[in-house]
This record gives structure tokens, sequence and C-alpha cells, in this order.
């Protein structure tokens, strides 16, 4: 054992053993059913300012430098679509979007993409969810997405969707990270993390012309988001995804994070009042072992401050 | 020559260079307006319209400030307007001089058509009795805007909104315009009425008749062949001050100077006629707006709108009130048609109107309205244009895919940024389907919901109206919005629904 060696442990062991004099209400997310060097399956986060939360729940789960390694280029998907202001809900919120930027670029990513194929006008949409300024300010780069040019067709074996056009910056990626804001959807039931992936593809019109909740569904297939960051801090609870109305809007005040999209979306969309299962694409997801629909099985994590 | 000759003579040439530069700067500014279609390139559209003399006078006639700085301007100098605010001018004036360097060029005096006049006439008559075709088909800022819009969409291989009327209207003139310089000029009726006010105004280019020698150098280089060095004189009403001749002049015969207030000068009885009749097609163009919205109000007064306005049977953007008010000012100029971001304002002939099919009007966008320089599309507030009903939807339930395919959809009610549409669970709500219901009090028409729909044929019709209301705007929430009582969401307050 040399010297560096020695100190190397010693640390390790304080570190250890001031796990002990941790406050009771704390020790619980350290020690509960997890061995060393294993993290939750899902992180639930409750109480405080959404920027901290996440930090918080980015070091239960294992650090962004577990998902982002040096070097990689990573996409990362927000709610970016709807000329509405933050305090709307409808897209993600700014605060959270830059914290989720500078966790990759600390972790040693290249480049960090932010992409959303925008319903309306994208200019308006980008501009007025206050995300442009994040974007420019944190570092990363807003992939242009309003014409056809930027997207590529692939083919996949989905049970409906056989073929999409998604976006570039997809394939040219090492790692995909879905930023959704929790939302009510009319047609989908929910609009999480599976559903947000729309936002990857040119074609929208299709996905509802070929049955919407299969497609959503069928597009993890092509692209599994490997980490996912759901922000529930103000959610459209009905008339989504766009709202309309301070009425449609419920404080919840929590963020969920996983690297599983079906355990995501399958807590979100017990937030917003449904029953596990309840969400068809949710469901179809989960039976094409896309990932773990059952959330009893898994390791979870709550956080409340 | 002396030396302070010497140094006047490379003055003229450096304020000759400074105003094409300005030209060109104008020019530059147009094409990249009407080229993009950023929100960006919507400033610089505002910008330039708001300057457009006859695009000014058709919409707001002596209430427009870029009228009367002009009107002023012209009693001043005459015709200076033309020589670098003009779209069109300037476009024939670079061709033409492009030309001249490439030898293919008409560089010698060319007599005036005298029909400027009369078009002048027809425009002034137009403003004033609402017949836009004849202020219309002559004006420059009209056809620059049609021509160059149009050739655009086509050079982008998008012909759904190309007049190709227009756009070779446009090619012939700008083609024309490369052997025989500017002769839009000739009809154009701004010219005309500017060209009025030019013969009596105090300051222009004056040739010193005593001492030029007739050596042609002026007549060469004046891109409207206004300059006739045969006979040593300058046609007033036609010159642009571009400063070309007082440029090319090798000995300083030519100068922007000053007309003393002379007999000569001064209208006399044989002109009377003559110089009452411009006075009134001067007065008819740049005020006809106001008295026919004189004429207007008084018998609006009388008789309330009838929804015989609604002859079109189109959909206009937000701000054009109805078919009356928007097609007896619209000079068709495209401006609108660069400016929407989505590009739902089309035209295939000259005034442009909404076409929904892949894309809808945005909810809070005003850009068509704020670039429109007659006031044809009025500017709307956010405020008001979320509130502006500019057709109705119609939902034709038979059609909906949820009906038809049972499958789950919801596109619309996504997309309805007033919450007239609305989902409800279908059939059973264990199904999980929900179908849209509309409250058509609600709707603005903006047709985002027949744009998203995917059924074949799609479940949406989008009807046009007479004249655009208010509505009340989104829809309040009521008992109807409250979801089944099995779901509740979570609050900040509860824990979290799921095991942990």
């Amino acid at each position: 054992m040399d010297r560096r060696e020695f100190l190397k442990k010693s640390i390790s062991l304080g570190l250890g053993a001031s796990v002990l004099f941790i406050p009771k209400g704390l020790r619980g997310i350290v020690s509960k059913g997890l061995e060393a060097g294993e993290f939750p399956d899902l992180v639930a986060v409750k109480g405080g300012e959404l920027g901290a939360m996440f930090d918080r729940g980015m070091k239960t789960i294992g650090g962004m430098d577990r998902f982002v390694k040096k070097g990689q280029q990573v996409v990362i998907k927000p709610n970016m679509s709807w000329d509405v202001s933050p305090g709307g809900a409808a897209n993600t919120s700014p605060e959270l979007l830059a914290r989720i930027v500078k966790h990759c670029l600390d972790a040693g990513a290249k480049r960090v993409v932010v992409l959303d194929h925008s319903i309306e006008y994208w200019e308006n949409s980008k501009k007025n969810s206050g995300l442009d300024d994040v974007i420019k300010s944190s570092g990363a780069v807003y992939a242009p997405s309003e014409n056809n040019g930027y997207y590529q067709k692939i083919a996949l074996q989905g049970r409906v969707l056989k073929e999409t056009m998604i976006h570039e910056s997809l394939l040219e990626s090492d790692v995909l990270i879905s930023a959704p804001v929790l939302k009510h959807h009319g047609g989908a039931g929910v609009s999480i993390s599976a559903k947000g992936l729309m936002g990857c593809v040119w074609d929208r019109r299709g996905y509802h012309a070929n049955g919407l909740q299969s497609c959503i569904a069928d597009f993890l297939l092509a692209k599994k988001p490997d980490l996912n960051i759901i922000d529930a801090n103000r959610v459209i609870v009905r008339h989504g995804p766009r709202g309309g109305s301070p009425d449609d809007i419920v404080d919840m005040g929590s963020l969920i994070i996983s690297p599983d999209v079906v355990a995501a979306d399958t807590a979100g969309s017990m937030m917003l009042g449904h029953k596990q299962g309840a969400i068809e694409h949710i469901r179809l997801a989960a039976s094409a072992g896309l990932g773990e629909m059952d959330l009893s099985k898994l390791k979870i994590e709550r956080i409340l401050s | 020559m002396t030396n302070a000759k010497r140094v006047w003579r490379k003055c003229r040439k450096v304020i000759f260079l400074l105003r094409i530069a300005l030209a060109a700067l104008f020019l530059a500014a147009f094409l990249y307006a009407y080229a993009g279609i950023g929100l960006a390139e919507n400033e610089v559209m505002n910008t330039v319209m708001k300057w457009q003399i006859s695009a000014q006078a058709v919409g707001f006639g002596f209430k427009s400030a870029s009228v009367a700085v002009f009107l002023v301007s012209a009693f001043l100098v005459g015709r200076a307007f033309c020589s670098f605010l003009c779209p069109m001018g300037t476009l024939q004036e670079f061709l033409w001089r492009l030309s001249v360097r490439l030898g293919i060029a008409q560089k010698k005096y060319i007599r005036p058509m005298n029909i400027r006049g009369a078009a002048a006439l027809l425009a002034a008559a137009g403003i004033l009795l609402s017949l836009p075709m004849l202020f219309i088909i002559p004006d420059p800022i009209s056809n620059f805007g049609r021509g160059i819009s149009s050739v655009l969409h086509m050079a982008r291989g998008d012909l759904s909104t190309v007049g190709f009327v227009s756009a070779a209207l446009f090619v012939v003139i700008a083609v024309f315009s490369l052997f025989r310089g500017r002769r839009f000029c000739d009809w154009c009726p701004v010219g005309a009425v500017l060209g009025f006010a030019a013969n009596c105004a105090p300051f222009g280019m004056k040739l010193d008749d005593r001492r030029c020698v007739s050596c042609g150098m002026c007549e060469q280089s004046c891109p409207v062949n206004c300059v006739d060095a045969a006979r040593k004189k300058i046609d007033r009403d036609r010159c642009v001050l571009c400063m070309g001749c007082a440029a090319s002049c090798p000995g300083d015969f030519i100068n922007f100077g000053v007309f003393p207030v002379a007999a000569e000068n001064i209208p006399g009885r044989r002109n009377f006629i003559k110089y009452a009749a411009a006075f009134i097609i001067g007065a008819g163009y740049f005020g006809g707006r106001n008295l026919s919205e004189l004429a207007d109000n008084a018998a609006e007064s009388e008789t309330p709108p009838a929804a015989s306005d609604d002859i079109y049977g189109v959909i206009l953007p937000p701000g054009a009130v109805s078919a009356a008010h928007y097609y007896s000012r619209c000079i068709g100029c495209q401006a609108c048609v660069s400016s929407c971001p989505v590009g739902i304002i089309k035209s295939l002939g000259i005034r442009p109107q909404i076409v929904y099919e892949e894309n809808y009007c945005q909810y809070s966008c005003t850009e068509c309205g704020k670039s429109c320089p007659t006031g044809a599309i009025r500017p709307l507030s956010a405020e008001d244009k979320r509130r502006t009903r500019i057709a109705v939807s119609e939902l034709i339930l038979p059609r909906c895919v949820v009906v038809t395919k049972r499958q789950a959809c919801g596109a619309c009610a996504e997309v309805c940024p007033t919450r007239a549409l609305r989902m409800v669970a279908y059939e059973s709500s264990a199904s999980g389907l929900t179908i849209p219901v509309f409250e058509e009090e609600f709707c603005i028409g903006c047709g985002a919901c027949f744009c998203v729909c995917p059924a074949e044929p799609r479940a949406f019709v989008m009807n046009s109206v007479p004249i655009h209301t208010l509505t009340p705007g989104i829809r309040p929430t009521t008992d109807v919005d409250e979801e089944a009582p099995s779901v509740r969401p979570m609050t900040k307050d509860s824990d979290f629904p799921f095991p942990f």
C-alpha cells in the first residue's frame, strides 16, 4: 500500500463512515436496498427549486457521467413545440434544461444538441418558451428542424410503424436524453417521454392517421432514450398538451429521473391520476419489452426536501 | 481648369456614388425582405414598406406621414424619391447601367411617352371609386413585389403561390430595362404625380446651355433617357435626380441648382388648364383614400354592413376585416405572402388569401398586418389577433379516425389554442378512446384542427366569414372540463402515487 492508495482508502472509509452521521430522514436514500455501486431504477424528487431538485436526483441515480462519457455527442429532447410562455407549462422549464445541459458538458460531452420539431412556428416557440436564451447561454446547440431536409428515412420493425423520417442529429448522436414536461394529452392520454419523442420525427400526421398509440410505442424500437428526465413542476392536467388556461395547471413541484422510459412514463401517468397500465402506448411499449411497467418490481428512490 | 473646379468635379462624382450606394442598399433590403421567410427579414420588410409612397397613398392618403413628407419634397426636389426609394426604379437603373458596361444599352434621349398623365388619372379614379385594378396595374411597388415574390418562389421550386403573369411581366420589364432604361417610369402614376410638382420645384438638375458644347456624355449617363444633349435640355418632370449627368459632364455645366422664380418658371395662363388638371389628379391620387373613406362612413351610417360582403367566399388574413375592406385597399405587393412565417398566405393571381393545407394561422402571430403597407390587412395587437375570427371551422364527426378506425387521435384538440375543441370519452371510458367536441362560439378559424386532422377526407371544413369579428377568447373552464372522478392528479401536498 503506497501513500496514494492509503490516502484514497482512508478518504473513502471516511466517506463511508460519514453516512452514519447523515440525518435520519436522508439516510434512507443512501441505504435502502441498494448495494454499493448500484443505482436506483427511478428517482422521484419533490420540493424545492427545480435546478436543485435535479442536482440531487442526478446524484442519486449515479451522476450524469453514468450516462454521458467524455467526448460523446448528446441530444436533449425537451418540449419546445408551443408558442407559450414558461408560465403556461406547455414546454419544458428553461431552468431545468439549463441544468441538464450543464451536467452533460461537465460530464465531458463534446456537443449537446437540443432538438424539437416544433408544432407551432418554430422561431416563436423557441423564443417565447424561454428555451432559446437557455440554449444560447448554456453552450448547447439548437438543431434546426423546420423542414424535411433535416430528416432521414429509417426502417423499423414496429407493429404499425415500418418506416419514418427521423431527425439527422439522432443518427449522429451517442446519447439521447428525453426531457419532457409532464402533461395531459387529449388523444394519447398523457404526453411524457415516449410521446415527446414524436418531436424527433417529421411526419406527425402519419402517426395520427396510422394509430397514435402504436406509433408512439413503435418509435422506441428505433431510438430509446438513455435517460428520461420528467419535469413535473407545474403540470397541465387537462386540455393538454397545449393548455390555454391557468385553470388547467396543477402545481406538483416534482421531478422524475429514470433510464427506463416505460418506468418513467408509468410513474408520470400515475401522477396524472391514471392507474398503472391505463395508458395504451405505455402498455404497448412494456409488452414489446422496452421497459418495466410494474413499478413494484423496481427500485424507486423518493427524495423529499 | 482651376483647382477648385477639379475638386468640385470630384465632389459631384462622390455624391453620385453615394446616391448609387443608397439606392443599392434599399434594393438589397427589398430583395432580402422578399427572399426571406424568417422574422428578421420581416423587420426589414416592415421598415422599407413604410416609405413606399404609392402604397401609403392607396391605403391612407394624407393621413400617412410618408405621403406628407414626399409631397413636400416633390415641390422642392421633384422625383428624388424615384432615384433611391423605389425598388422598381432602382432595379431598372442598375440593370441599365450594367448593360451600358456591356455596351448593349440605348444611351440616347428618348421622347416622353405621354401616357403617364392618363395612368395617374386612372389610378386616382381607382382609389376614389374603389376600383382596385386601376391603381394596381400601373403601381411600381405592386408590380415589383408580385414579380420578385413569384420569381423567388419559382426559384425555390414552390409553385403554390406564383403569379405566372406577374412573373413574366417582371422579367419583361427587367429585360426591357437592359436595353431601354427606366421605361416603367414612363407610365408610373407616382412618377407622374411627383413629376407635375417637379415642373415648379425650385431645385433640380440644371444645364448651363451657354457653355455646354453638346458633347453627349450626360445623355449617355441618364437611365431615364431624359437628357437631350443636342437641344441642351433636361425634362424636369422625368428627371429623378440620379446625379448621373452631373457626374459625367467633362466640364461643370450640369449641376444640382436653383431655379429662380422667373417669369418663364411660373405656370402661365396658357398652361393653366394643364396645371389645374395635374393638381386635381395629384390631389385625387393622394387624397382619394380619405375621400372614399368619408363616403364609406356616410354610407355605413345609413345601411348596416350586409352579409353579401362575402362575395368572394375566401379566407382573408387576420386584420383584413372584410372582403370589402380588403379588396378596396390591397395592391397585391405580396408583402404578407413573404412575411407569413408559416407560408399560408398565398396568391396565384394578384391579391393574396389564406390557404390552409399543411400549416395554419399562428395564434399569437401578427406579422402579415405589420407588413401590409396599405392597411388592407390592419395591424392587430397580439391580444386582438388571438380573438379575431377569420373563418369558422366545422366538425364532421363521421369522418373522424376515432369513429372510422377506433383509434386514439386528439390531434385537433391538441392544437386548438382557444379550447373550442375538447376531447371527451367515446362510447365507454373503458376503451380509453376520446372524441372531439366542438364549440363554435370560441372558434377563431385559425385552421389548426383542419391542418393536423389525419382523416381522409379531413373531418374539418373551414368556412369563410363575411366579416371578421372578435370572439370571447379562450373558452372558460366549466363543469364539462372535469375529468372522470377516477382520474385524480397528485398535487404538491400529496405523496407520489406509486410504491417506493
